[in-house]
């Protein structure tokens, strides 16, 4: 017995030297050994950007397709937006702007958009990104049906070397842009072909889209390093990048799921900046010293089924006595700690086609309960879709005060299969909650979203005849100020007849250690900002 | 018998996912949101492309067929093949489990044998009380109760990830100590009481008796008689602690980051990603399966009475 007790006694001492050898002060970082430190390499004399320093990021999801635009997601996209960049690209004053093209023009007469790409730029495979890159990406795009409005879509002609011509049919779009300049990621042609094989003419296909699934080979700041699935991507700078060489020396992104330990890790210095922290996160990291960067705001908001031919929610006053039943202001302050506003319209205040003036439905439990009354509401009990996380708080808010008019509601939570299932493919019952944001213009981003041909379509919301009509006719705008007008008036009319029923306007924000800087106001995570974010050193 | 089992888990695997309310490329699409449009003909062909236009009855035996190849099939949202997310992820899932099995099973049944050996002492109330502990307590909240104090405050442990001890054997092990705490805890539990109470049985019966008045050295009498038989049922519970690791690997490689079997099959549930976790619960089904065949093998060298019988 006394032996046995020595043994684990012994044991036990073994595991404790083994633990407290754990604790040496050694660097605590779950990023592999041939990743670069976080110190940056040069001393600053003055305060200023500095080169080098790996900033690490935390980010939800992992990428599960890098380089094969045909199967990615957006939420693909944005992690690799440091290595994968576009013709055209919002600055940092969300204004759409040549970026890979050097200019770009319509011809409305010839029904032409003419680019001229810049000279020099190279993939980070060291193949040259020229109008034939170009044209075999579009190729690619068009005949998998991956960008929009594709019923213009006539062909694309090589000039020579920097130049090509788009040729499209029917009438000017100012949607073209965004469609086909802004929207599709530029990859690496050469890197894709010589992959299935050294022999372009050769070239096995299927072995090139294997290779694609887990490389990438774009123009951006930063280039490929060393990719472990579900946990961790590192992009090193890219030496050659023709907008200047970048600050960092790597971006080191781990993929966290879960939010409490990701928490911790932001806390414990283990990482530099964490995309997409709820806001109960971003508080108690503000408190802990950390910075909050605010990024594109987006509105919270009930979307009623109008699709279906047999919905309640085709009547008005029913639509208007859940709006008035909401504590707008309430919510916004109760759920977001003072960073969240009451919105009277679905376009965030500040962005174009947001009217100022416009009154919206404030909160009057009286009026709800008429409207109620007047549209005749049966009694059935509704359902009220969430996805499951952070909104689940919101829609018990909604639930409680559409009870307290009379209108019965069940709270339906939905994991993220039956949600997205539900919200862009067999629809809902009722009402979903959904957000709508704005990056770059209004117009833009209603037509991505809700225009009448967007990206991809809500199964159970979409334009109602009249606003379809002003929808086709606000793409034909050139000018400016008609843009503004008739996204303006679309606006204005689904508030009028509560189409959407805004709920919230949130501040969505990064947060960042008090170390990470930007030379650039607006921090959204795209290509040409990666390039100008810098590390102070420690 | 095990054939059996195995083939009615995939029938009841295959059946649970296709009643899951939603369509795996409804979900895809809807998280293609904003990369393009997927019109009809996209969608029809990635369906075909899938075997998803198939009655279930004809995916069921599509798959299954390209089981008996060595085909698990292909994933809806990893785009990659089955075996090669496996091949990616078990090895990970495996190290943290051993390391939790055997160290689980080590110290459990020390545990318990101290604990009957001392019955009413301090160290036996000790061993109880952190027993219940063990067997109480939620794997998710002890994994962000270590974080919190191994990890944030005192720093000596990183707070989530995992490295391969062939690239960094101490990182490995800093990064896997946590995790392995989690995930043994419940089993390791398990097997205290059950060794205690089975030790003290066994203590009671006469041959034991007789050990101790022939005046053997306790030694001898505890290992080649108590211990012996006492680990019948014991052993029993080794075999369920396998699905216990498989079951709690799921929480913890989620809270943890680590990108094993548990994180996989946790992705492809809410992506609905049928054929992985079709075939990761076959996977994992199978081993538990093999692994209770062990066992109930084990007892025959165990208990001659089972060998004869």
């Amino acid at each position: 017995m006394k032996r046995l007790l020595l043994i684990i006694l012994s044991v036990v001492v073994i595991s404790a030297l083994v633990f407290v050898g754990c604790g040496e002060p050694e660097e605590t970082t779950t990023a592999p050994t041939t990743v670069p430190t976080t110190t940056p390499t040069t001393q600053p004399t003055t305060p200023g950007p500095v080169s080098g320093g790996t900033v690490r990021v935390i980010n939800a999801s992992g990428v599960n397709v890098m380089g094969y635009s045909l199967e990615q997601t957006p939420w693909d996209l944005f992690v690799l937006l440091c290595a994968v960049e576009k013709l055209v690209e919002y600055d940092e004053n969300q204004e759409l702007v040549p970026h890979l093209a050097e200019s770009y023009s319509f011809n409305e007469a010839a029904k032409t958009i003419s680019v001229k790409m810049r000279e020099g730029i190279r993939f980070h495979d060291g193949s040259d990104c020229d109008a034939d890159a170009i044209a075999w990406n579009f190729e690619h795009q068009v005949m998998n049906q991956r960008i929009g409005y594709l019923d213009q879509w006539d062909s694309l002609e090589v000039i020579d070397k920097y130049n090509f011509i788009i040729h499209y049919t029917g009438d000017y779009n100012n949607q073209l842009t965004v469609a086909w300049l802004w929207s599709p990621p530029i990859y690496s042609k050469m890197a894709f072909i010589t992959a299935g094989g050294t022999i372009p003419e050769n070239s096995d296909i299927e072995k090139s889209k294997d290779w694609a699934r887990l490389n990438v080979s774009g123009t951006g700041p930063f280039k490929q390093g060393e990719f472990i699935r579900d946990v961790s991507l590192t992009m090193v700078r890219n030496d050659d990048y023709w907008g200047g060489t970048p600050y960092l020396d790597a971006i080191h992104y781990l993929f966290i799921p879960d939010p409490v330990t990701a928490n911790l890790k932001m806390q414990a210095g283990e990482a530099d900046f964490w995309f997409g922290p709820s806001i109960k996160d971003q508080l108690e990291l503000e408190q802990a010293g950390l910075t909050r960067i605010e990024a594109q705001p987006s509105v919270w908001c009930l979307f009623p089924n109008i699709v279906n031919p047999d919905s309640k929610w085709h009547n008005k006053d029913l639509r208007e006595a859940v709006e008035y039943a909401l504590d707008k202001e309430g919510m916004a302050v109760s759920l977001g700690f003072g960073y969240y506003t009451a919105a009277k319209m679905v376009v965030p205040e500040g962005k174009e086609g947001y009217d100022p003036d416009w009154e919206g439905r404030s909160y009057d439990v009286d009026k709800a309960k008429d409207l109620l009354a007047k549209s005749g509401y049966d009694g059935e009990t509704i359902k009220l879709m969430v996805l499951t996380g952070p909104n689940v708080d919101l829609a018990t808010a909604v639930k409680r005060y559409l009870d307290d008019i009379g209108l019965n509601c069940e709270v339906d939570i939905a994991d993220p299969g039956r949600f997205y299932g539900s919200v862009f493919g067999t629809s809902w019952d009722d009402l979903i909650i959904y957000s709508f944001g704005v990056m770059g213009s209004s117009l833009d981003s209603f037509h991505n979203n809700l225009g009448d041909q967007p990206l991809t379509r809500m199964a159970g919301w979409a334009l109602p005849p009249d606003i379809l009509d002003m929808s086709i006719e606000s793409r034909t705008y050139a000018d400016e100020a008609d843009q503004i007008k008739a996204i303006g008036d679309i606006f204005m009319a689904i508030s009028e007849d509560a189409y959407i029923i805004p709920i919230y306007k949130v501040a969505n924000a990064y947060m960042a250690s008090p170390y990470f800087h930007t030379t650039i106001g607006q921090e959204s995570g795209f290509s040409q900002y990666w390039a100008k974010y810098w590390l102070e050193p420690r | 018998m095990a054939v059996i089992i195995v083939i009615l888990v995939t029938i009841m695997v295959f059946s649970a996912m296709r009643l899951l309310p939603g369509d795996p490329l409804e979900i895809f699409i809807g998280q293609s949101a904003g990369m393009g449009q997927m019109t009809e003909d996209v969608k029809e062909q990635l369906r075909h492309e899938y075997g998803l236009d198939k009655s279930p009855v004809i995916q069921y035996f599509d798959w299954i067929g390209g089981v008996l190849r060595g085909d698990l099939g292909r994933s809806i949202t990893y785009r990659d093949s089955v075996g090669t997310l496996m091949a990616e992820r078990f090895p990970i899932t495996l190290h943290i489990g051993l390391v939790a099995f055997v160290l689980g099973n080590i110290i459990g049944i020390a545990m318990g044998i101290i604990a009957a050996l001392r019955r009413g002492s301090w160290m036996d109330s000790l061993v109880t009380m952190l027993s219940y502990i063990g067997i109480s307590i939620p794997v998710f909240w002890l994994g962000f109760l270590l974080m919190y104090v191994f990890g944030f405050h005192l720093k000596w442990l990183p707070i989530s990830g995992y490295v391969s001890p062939f690239d960094d054997f101490w990182l490995s092990t800093k990064h896997i100590i946590m995790p392995v705490i989690c995930i043994m805890i419940t089993g390791l539990a398990v097997i205290a009481r059950q060794t205690r109470s089975s030790v003290l049985e066994v203590s009671q019966q006469d041959y034991v008796r007789t050990a101790w008045s022939k005046g053997l050295p306790e030694r001898a009498v505890v290992a080649k008689h108590i211990l012996k038989n006492s680990l019948i049922p014991v052993v029993t519970l080794l075999g369920i602690g396998i699905g216990i690791i498989f079951g709690g690997s799921v929480l913890v490689e989620q809270v943890f980051a680590i990108p094993g079997i548990g994180r996989l099959l946790v992705t492809s549930v809410f992506q609905q990603d049928y054929v992985v976790v079709q075939s990761g619960v076959l996977v994992i089904s199978f081993i538990v399966i093999m692994s209770n065949l062990i066992v109930d093998i084990s007892y025959a060298w165990l208990d001659p009475r089972i060998r004869y019988g």
